[in-house]
């Protein structure tokens, strides 16, 4: 897959996976890279960005045995955000898809 | 290049941001580090991963001032904030500097207009105000209190201009900073695209 595509859905892939759950950063690229490579040291200026616009917050959680982590939750207005993003990209594919399918059948 | 070296290139790169933002980062990636290692993956992996620390730390360093020029309008603020961003990229500086220089040009020139208009109007109220005294040398005759009205009404749109111009200016200046941010991010595609 091209990788400026990947890299724009990133942001959309983040955002996602904050909805059923707070996350740490490493999590998030853990969950990430099972399905999409991606470049790991980019999540930090990706997640200090989210967090300036106000679509997450972070607090610090002690885990089991080791040091604080920082996880990330999401704000209402990045609930909003990433509903509406989630709306965008599904519209977007259906729409690719029914392309690609006319395509075969004109075949 | 090791962990140590990774993290002192990274805070090397951030100076000019407070030390408790470059603290913050530092931690950030060492806990990542960490984890890590915690699931036993090795350094090398996780460096190979993270890429230059010198571009993470101008991206870093890019979104921070643009946050701090959204936070309080200032000139000072808004130019670091450009320079910064500027610096990510060539690409970046074909888009960002013209633009920058547009809206500066062309907010310079209405406030140039709102203060020229004022002050004519002023000079005119002056003047009219003064009627009296030197109306005896001059060879036409002038309606005093039209001209009076006439001066104060130029002043009072001369101000009204001014106003406007800094509505104007505060819009442009939001605008201008949602472009920087966009790019930002934009130009980190790009490099990522090198990256592979």
């Amino acid at each position: 897959m091209n990788a400026q595509f990947k890299k724009g859905v990133l942001e959309l892939c983040v955002l996602a996976l904050l909805i059923y759950k707070d996350r740490y950063g490493y999590d998030l690229v853990n969950e990430i890279s099972k399905n999409v490579e991606i470049s790991e040291g980019t999540i930090y200026p990706l997640l200090r960005r989210l967090k300036n616009v106000g679509y997450v917050t972070t607090y610090l959680q002690e885990s089991c045995g080791g040091a604080p982590r920082k996880y990330y939750r999401l704000t209402q207005e990045g609930k909003k955000v990433t509903e509406s993003l989630k709306r965008d990209w599904f519209g977007f594919v259906k729409k690719v898809n029914s392309l690609l399918g006319g395509e075969v059948f004109n075949e | 290049m090791n962990k140590r070296q990774f993290l002192e290139k990274l805070q090397k790169n951030l100076s000019g941001l407070p030390k408790e933002e470059i603290d913050d980062v530092i931690s950030d990636f060492e806990e990542y580090f960490e984890i890590g290692s915690e699931r036993n993956r090795s350094e090398e992996d996780i460096l190979k991963a993270f890429g230059d620390p010198k571009l993470l730390a101008q991206q870093i360093k890019a979104e921070s001032f643009i946050k701090k020029a959204e936070q309080n309008i200032s000139s000072h603020a808004i130019i670091k904030a450009v320079f910064t961003t500027i610096g990510l990229s060539f690409f970046n500086l074909i888009v960002i500097l013209p633009v920058f220089l547009l809206i500066v040009a062309i907010l310079g020139f209405l406030f140039l207009c709102a203060v020229s208009i004022g002050a004519m109007g002023l000079s005119g109220t002056i003047i009219s105000l003064f009627y009296p005294l030197y109306e005896q040398y001059l060879a036409f005759t002038v309606n005093s209190v039209a001209l009076v009205f006439a001066s104060i009404g130029t002043c009072s749109l001369g101000i009204l201009f001014f106003v406007g111009d800094i509505y104007l200016a505060k819009f442009l200046y939001r605008k201008f900073l949602k472009y920087l941010r966009f790019n930002a991010r934009l130009v980190r595609v790009r490099r990522f695209e090198d990256e592979i």
